[in-house]
């Protein structure tokens, strides 16, 4: 009784727990900041996610996921990308599959009995590498695969604690592969190193069934190569992987490592805290200055012009460093704006090419099916926009944008049993099945002649369509940036007066002036052109200027020169921008 | 007794089920069905008809002949059961007919349509077709040649170029429809051609100096020693206009024999003419004459031999003369050479054969009995399936008669074609339905010279061709199943290619 009393007083004395709201106030302030993150500053790699697949609720979409390594992951991952069209829902589905991996890896880490304090730093590297990894085309479904990978690991060490555990072993294997793919190696090495640390060697089995399995399937794959048998959705495969992506696959490999070989490895819980701090401060520095934010950029610049926004693709280029492609952007949306013959000189200007890129790269081809949309040449734009199909190896089906762009070549043309069967394709989507599309252009009516260089396509159309102000805008910087002024001169002869211009434009002002110059012409060549006075008085005063810097090539008067002429075409000529980035390989994950 | 009523019940009901509904209104059309089989004759061994019926809510269609019958129900899908189909088949052969009879519902009204009527045909078709599925045009992105048996839905790959570091690969080609004489070209990548000899597996580099290319378009001499090749400097070029897409045309071509016992490639000065531009060959049955298509070439002496690369012939071509189409104004007639297999040597005279009045001859296929040739009539040029105006045209060897193959035509092109073994069958490929993407039909060809019409090969879903983006390409039946696996294929393809001798004759 005196027990039972005392008992009793001793629960009258403890107060009442009061669960702690700190860790999931916490907890919920840093996913609603990461979804904010990820659907307002990453908004555009989401679409840019969505943009390039189509998800398709058909039987014959399905079967062509099944016949390869990880395809049912593939096909889940294009059924959570389709919903990426919207930026919250597209955010949330981003940061749960990073916060999956960290929770995951954080029981990886406490499976290998790391360090508590140093475990919750560690849980959160490979989230944070896979962030920076955002703009890869298949990154959703390369995270499921990985998830599949880490789960199949804490998996195969509840099996081994069980009594069911070996015969479960081969079934366990097998859809570890079809889900997770080349992502088995992963588990392959977690096993290993938590066999080594627990001293396990039957263990050893279940590593070794990982590795051998996709050998297996090698008779079952018939239509992927080796490399991909062991390496699907994994970087390794990928084109052109950034190198935080491949960190992320060394990362979860490798973190556990040192703890599994060296199982006395222990650290106090401060030692632990400061180097877990430091390693998540270093890995975020790093993270954060090795983004380069340009290919955000371009695909923001890229969706405003298919939404022919063109003031919003003048103002993601402020922000872009220079190269063919944001040049072309640039100068299409300044002709689509008309702007172009007077002002496309106060944009940096990188030769031809930043008119009409070379088609060198298939990643190119959506870019110029985007030129030839605007200039109405429907061949040219089906031709680039199969091209661009063609071009994306990793998604081996048609984009959205393609389909939509397809679409909109057979309506052009007309051929609408072409339209039928895109429509058809389209009806079984969530969000293109009802999209009410006519395109914004009108197609160009020539007689049909055989596409050559681009110059001499331009000089075609204006052939048939005197008064196509794209043409001849843009045949006219062609031959100027070219500095071929006599051809310029032609085609400014041949065109200008059907072009409807309410006065001279002033890049036109400029190269009249310059071929006047150039020829010694005299003040009647000037008044036939209604060249004004003012340009022909500031190109006076240019000439003076660069004579004076010709002598004296100070960079004080170089700088002269650039604030009062740096927007004019003389400028361009004289001084042409050679210091551009005409690599095109630096931006190839952009399509 | 409560038991046996309720077998009498469920006896009553499902012959209630079977039988062909009373209440149904009659209608004169008939069905908007797709694909469409109706009044088609087909092989006795060919995979179920699969089609869907548009504008019905759902549908129970009875499959008659003579005295059997099954029932098939469902929305709009019409999903024939395989063995039931194969009986049915096996059963009424001889050329009896096979009706549809449907019996449709759409917004609560009943219907029936009059019945579609099959011709089961005591001829099979040959078990298996070979074709090479690529993207429409342009370039190629993911392409593989696969097979089908066509008494079933089921298809295997021969070889992919996922497993040929992305390649082009064409021009897959068999002895006699012999799946065990075949070969194969891999470009770029890996480049050389696979010859599967009786279960040997080679690849060989049948580029030589001589030559302007590798060989190209093959035909297999009938016993199997000899393949006869085209080598072709082929170019291509864009139209802007007209959804004429690609223009592709040989600058230079001419005739070559592959010798497969003595790795030597043959060449003959009479089919290697530097004005004429020979292609496309084809073998008589008996082996004894070499058909083959030829033009004179309208170049400039010396000019296409001047071009380098791939991309700087379109260059030159363009600034020399943006307007040049040179293939406007080629048009290629059938000639043949008489040829000496055990010899190996070819006849001192070329004849001619056929020289269509304003039209280019390409793709000649010469029926199994010899009879006949079918092939393509276009208005120029050596590469027809981009012009509506290519069309099908039978020659009738024996009376030199030509006729437009009208049952087999289209307003768009009607291109590649293949005899049966029993040259009872021909499969083509044409872009009917939608201009770009061609698809396989088959027709029957009767003892009087006469087509059937064409049906599209049956797939398991009848939107398969609606959805499919890519082309099926040099639709070929074979006999079997090709026998080197595609692992072995893979293995091959990456090897090096085994050089050829070279001899003048």
């Amino acid at each position: 009784m005196a027990d039972n009393r005392k008992k009793k007083k001793k629960q009258k004395r403890e107060p009442v727990r009061i669960p702690s709201l700190k860790w999931p106030l916490t907890g919920f302030l840093a996913v609603a900041a990461l979804v904010w993150y990820l659907a307002f500053n990453r908004h555009v790699m989401l679409l840019e996610q969505e943009q390039n697949q189509m998800f398709r609720f058909a039987t014959d979409y399905f079967y062509g996921f099944i016949g390869r390594p990880g395809g049912l992951t593939q096909y889940a991952a294009n059924f959570l990308v389709q919903f990426f069209c919207f930026p919250i829902i597209g955010g949330l589905i981003a940061t749960g599959l990073l916060l999956a991996i960290a929770l995951l890896f954080g029981k990886i880490l406490k499976q290998f009995e790391v360090n508590p304090a140093l475990r919750d730093f560690l849980a959160v590297i490979p989230s944070l590498l896979l962030m920076q990894s955002g703009r890869e085309l298949n990154i959703v479904a390369h995270e499921i695969a990985l998830i599949c990978a880490m789960g199949g690991f804490l998996l195969f060490t509840t099996l081994m604690a069980s009594r069911l555990r070996w015969w479960l072993l081969a079934p366990f294997i097998v859809v570890l592969y079809l889900t997770a793919a080349g992502n088995t190696l992963i588990t392959a090495v977690l096993i290993a190193l938590y066999a080594f640390r627990c001293r396990q060697s039957r263990w050893y089995a279940g590593a070794v069934a990982c590795v051998v399995t996709p050998f297996l399937f090698h008779r079952i794959f018939l239509t992927t190569p080796m490399r991909n048998i062991y390496l699907a959705l994994t970087p390794f495969v990928e084109l052109t992987p950034l190198l935080s992506w491949k960190a992320v696959w060394i990362a979860v490999a490798a973190l556990p490592a040192p703890v599994a070989i060296i199982p006395k490895l222990k650290t106090g819980p401060l030692a632990g805290c400061v180097f877990g701090v430091i390693l998540l401060c270093g890995v975020a520095v790093w993270d954060i200055f090795s983004y380069s934010r340009n290919a955000e950029l371009l695909n923001r610049m890229v969706f405003r012009a298919t939404a022919a926004d063109w003031q919003g693709v003048l103002n993601a280029g402020k922000r872009l460093d220079n190269s063919p492609y944001k040049c072309f952007y640039t100068n299409l949306a300044l002709q689509q704006t008309g702007q172009m013959p007077d002002s496309m000189f106060h944009y940096d200007q990188i030769g031809t090419e930043g008119l009409i890129p070379r088609n060198g790269n298939y990643y190119v081809s959506y870019i110029l099916s985007e030129f030839y949309y605007r200039l109405g040449m429907v061949n040219e734009i089906h031709h680039y926009t199969m091209d661009a199909i063609v071009s994306i190896d990793a998604l081996k089906e048609a984009s959205a944008r393609c389909f939509v762009r397809l679409k909109e070549c057979a309506m052009l043309w007309p051929n609408y049993d072409l339209v039928t069967k895109y429509e058809s394709l389209m009806s079984s989507t969530l969000f293109y099945r009802n999209r009410v599309q006519r395109p914004e252009i009108q197609p160009v009516i020539t007689e049909n002649f055989l596409l050559g260089r681009h110059e001499e396509m331009l000089e075609q159309v204006l052939k048939a369509c005197p008064t196509h102000k794209m043409a001849f805008e843009y045949l006219m910087a062609y031959y100027m940036i070219k500095l071929d002024y006599e051809n310029a001169k032609k085609c400014f002869d041949t065109y200008y007066a059907g072009m409807n211009y309410p006065q001279l434009p002033i890049h036109y002002a400029e190269f009249l002036t310059l071929y006047g110059h150039l020829n010694k012409l005299g003040a009647d060549f000037f008044a036939q052109y209604s060249v004004p006075r003012a340009v022909r008085e500031q190109f006076g005063i240019m000439d003076q200027l660069i004579t004076r810097f010709r002598r004296a090539a100070t960079e004080e008067n170089f700088k002269l020169l650039e604030s009062r002429f740096g927007k004019t075409y003389w400028f361009n000529v004289i001084f042409p921008l050679t210091d551009t980035k005409t690599d095109y390989e630096a931006e190839e994950n952009i399509y | 007794m409560k038991l046996k009523k309720i077998y009498i019940n469920l006896i009553f009901l499902l012959v209630a089920a079977c039988a062909a509904p009373s209440d149904y209104e009659s209608l004169q059309q008939t069905p908007d069905m797709f694909p469409d089989y109706a009044d088609v004759t087909v092989p006795c061994n060919i995979a179920p008809l699969n089609f869907r019926i548009n504008g019905i809510d759902r549908h129970r269609t009875w499959f008659v002949a003579g005295r059997d019958s099954f029932v098939v129900t469902g929305r709009s899908e019409v999903t024939i059961p395989l063995r039931k189909w194969k009986r049915l088949l096996a059963t009424h052969h001889n050329n009896e007919q096979l009706f549809m009879k449907i019996y449709a519902e759409k917004d609560g009204r009943r219907f029936r349509y009059p019945p579609v009527a099959v011709t089961i045909a005591p001829d099979s078709v040959d078990s298996y077709f070979v074709y090479r599925l690529v993207d429409p045009c342009y370039h190629w992105g993911h392409l593989g040649i696969y097979q089908r048996d066509l008494s079933s839905f089921a298809v295997t790959p021969v070889l992919t170029n996922s497993l040929t570091d992305g390649n082009c690969m064409n021009c897959h080609s068999f002895c006699q429809n012999n799946p065990r004489k075949m070969l194969l070209h891999l470009r770029a990548e890996n480049a050389g051609t696979l010859f599967v000899n009786n279960g040997k597996t080679t690849k060989v580099n049948t580029k030589v100096k001589n030559n302007v290319s590798a060989g190209v378009y093959p035909r297999w001499h009938p016993d199997g020693r000899y393949v006869a090749f085209s080598v072709n400097m082929t170019l291509q070029l864009f139209h802007s206009m007209n959804q004429r897409l690609i223009e592709v045309y040989d600058a230079e071509s001419d005739l070559v024999l592959y010798d497969t016992e003595t790795m030597t490639l043959l060449n003959f000065p009479l089919l290697r003419n530097p004005n004429m531009l020979e292609t496309f060959p084809e073998w008589s049955p008996d082996g004894h004459t070499l058909f083959f298509c030829n033009a004179s070439s309208l170049y400039e002496e010396g000019m296409p031999r001047q071009f380098g690369s791939y991309t700087k012939d379109i260059d030159r071509l363009t600034s020399v003369n943006p307007n040049m189409l040179p293939s406007f104004e080629v048009r290629y007639g059938l000639f043949s050479v008489s040829f000496d297999p055990d010899k190996g040597n070819i006849g001192s005279r070329i004849d001619t054969v056929l020289i269509a009045d304003g039209k280019s001859v390409s793709h000649p296929r010469i029926s199994p009995d010899g009879k006949y040739i079918l092939l393509n009539l276009s208005d120029f040029g050596t590469f027809p399936i981009w012009q509506e105006s290519n069309d099908l045209y039978l020659l009738d060897m024996q009376t030199r008669e030509l006729r437009a193959a009208d049952e087999l035509n289209s307003p768009r092109s009607d291109s590649y074609h293949c005899w049966t073994t029993n040259g009872r069958w021909v499969v083509f490929s044409s872009r009917r339905i939608d201009g770009i993407y061609t698809h396989p039909y088959i027709a029957y060809f009767d003892k009087n010279g006469r087509f059937g019409k064409p049906f599209i090969i049956p797939q398991k879903y009848s939107y398969y061709y609606e959805h499919l983006m890519r082309s099926f390409n040099i639709p070929e039946f074979v006999t079997g199943k090709i026998e080197p696996d595609i692992r072995t294929l893979e293995s091959v393809s990456h090897s090096a290619a085994q050089p050829v001798k070279e001899e003048t004759r």
